[in-house]
């Protein structure tokens, strides 16, 4: 009666941008004598870690993790939304379409999210505030244009606006702002 | 927790807002704090979050919060390149500790106001910061959409960003052990590595 060896090696790696891949081969060969599964499992196991490693050198495709299935106009009113809701305005963001020489229309030419430009564009309008001075703002915090700020630093600029127009509370406790953020 | 719960409702209104719709916008958004409590204990979570029954406020807390506006205003000084003197600091300690301070009338107040800024003067001496650096940002509240893996939008503040390093400010009545303290924030670094990238695009 012939003796039926199968091997299986998996293997699951870790990738940048939370990503991962797996790899897997199975082989099944037949022995004759018991005494054989040994030094079989044993050179099956060298072979196939071998062929597995071998092959998962060769990552394939990779997401762009800034790009890759997020939906970018949704996450761009919800992220203006908040910081309004985080201050406690409850006014939306505005339009845009003051033609502010802080940037056209167009959002391809502010790195930020096209939720924050028009918050940024919004607080200028509706509180006159200088755009030089925004400007200046932008270059003595983070030594860049208005327009090249990134997510993160048109955050903390739209902070700082809020703070400017009398929007936050100074010194509100920290606890809170966790819960206006969070709600 | 049930008893604690229990004695701490009857001072408190009752949950405004409809159930359905506060768990719906849980589900929508998640900030690490909320997601380390759910891990921790489901039943805290809901009557944190859901029943929102309000936890008394501790002098920790209050001291922890002081301490924050403090490292807060100095970070914002540097960024401007407006140092803050000692003084000032202090100013901005008393300040804050004046602001919703929760008064036991015991004395207990005035030595956790005096220990909040021993920590604070501890910081400046041990940060390894100078006044001349620019932070990367402070205090910033930053998101990350995680539908396209199924995940709600994850949310956060980042106390410090310097040197393209996360920094969270955290206050203790003892000195904490690295090893134990990275373990216990896990999900929190984790969250805030996440928020970060999405924000900046770097790694």
């Amino acid at each position: 009666m012939a003796i039926v060896l199968e091997a299986n090696y998996a293997k699951k790696l870790g990738l940048p941008n939370f990503s991962s891949h797996q790899y897997s081969v199975t082989i099944r060969t037949e022995l004759t004598d018991l005494s054989q599964v040994e030094t079989e499992s044993a050179r099956l196991y060298a072979l196939l870690q071998d062929a597995v490693d071998r092959e998962i050198q060769e990552v394939g495709f990779m997401p762009d993790a800034t790009r890759y299935g997020m939906n970018n106009c949704a996450n761009d009113v919800a992220t203006a939304n908040r910081h309004v809701n985080g201050t406690g305005n409850g006014h939306p963001p505005a339009n845009g379409k003051n033609g502010s020489h802080l940037g056209p229309p167009q959002s391809e030419s502010w790195k930020c999210t096209e939720g924050q430009r028009k918050l940024i564009l919004q607080l200028v309008h509706d509180h006159r505030l200088d755009k030089n001075e925004i400007e200046t703002m932008a270059q003595q915090m983070f030594g860049i244009g208005v327009k090249e700020l990134n997510k993160m630093q048109a955050s903390n600029l739209i902070d700082d606006l809020l703070e400017k127009v009398g929007k936050k509370p100074r010194g509100r406790p920290r606890w809170q702002k966790r819960e206006a953020v969070s709600s | 927790m049930i008893a604690l719960a229990e004695s701490t409702t009857s001072s408190v209104p009752s949950p405004p807002g409809n159930t359905r719709e506060i768990i719906g916008c849980l589900q929508r958004t998640v900030s690490p704090s909320r997601l380390s409590l759910f891990l921790q204990c489901r039943l805290k979570f809901f009557f944190r979050h859901v029943a929102k029954i309000q936890k008394q406020k501790t002098l920790a807390l209050h001291l922890g919060g002081c301490v924050h506006s403090v490292l807060k205003a100095w970070n914002k000084a540097r960024w401007r390149q407006q140092p803050l003197t000692l003084k000032q600091l202090h100013e901005e300690y008393a300040t804050a500790w004046s602001e919703n301070e929760p008064s036991l009338g015991d004395g207990s107040d005035l030595e956790e106001r005096q220990i909040g800024w021993r920590l604070v003067e501890t910081y400046f001496r041990q940060c390894g910061i100078q006044e001349s650096e620019k932070p990367d940002a402070v205090e910033v509240p930053v998101e990350a959409d995680l539908g396209g893996h199924g995940l709600p939008i994850l949310i956060g503040i980042l106390d410090l960003v310097q040197r393209r390093t996360i920094i969270d400010f955290k206050t203790s009545s003892s000195t904490p052990n690295p090893e134990r303290v990275a373990h216990t924030h896990e999900i929190q670094t984790s969250c805030y590595a996440v928020l970060y990238r999405e924000a900046t695009g770097q790694q």
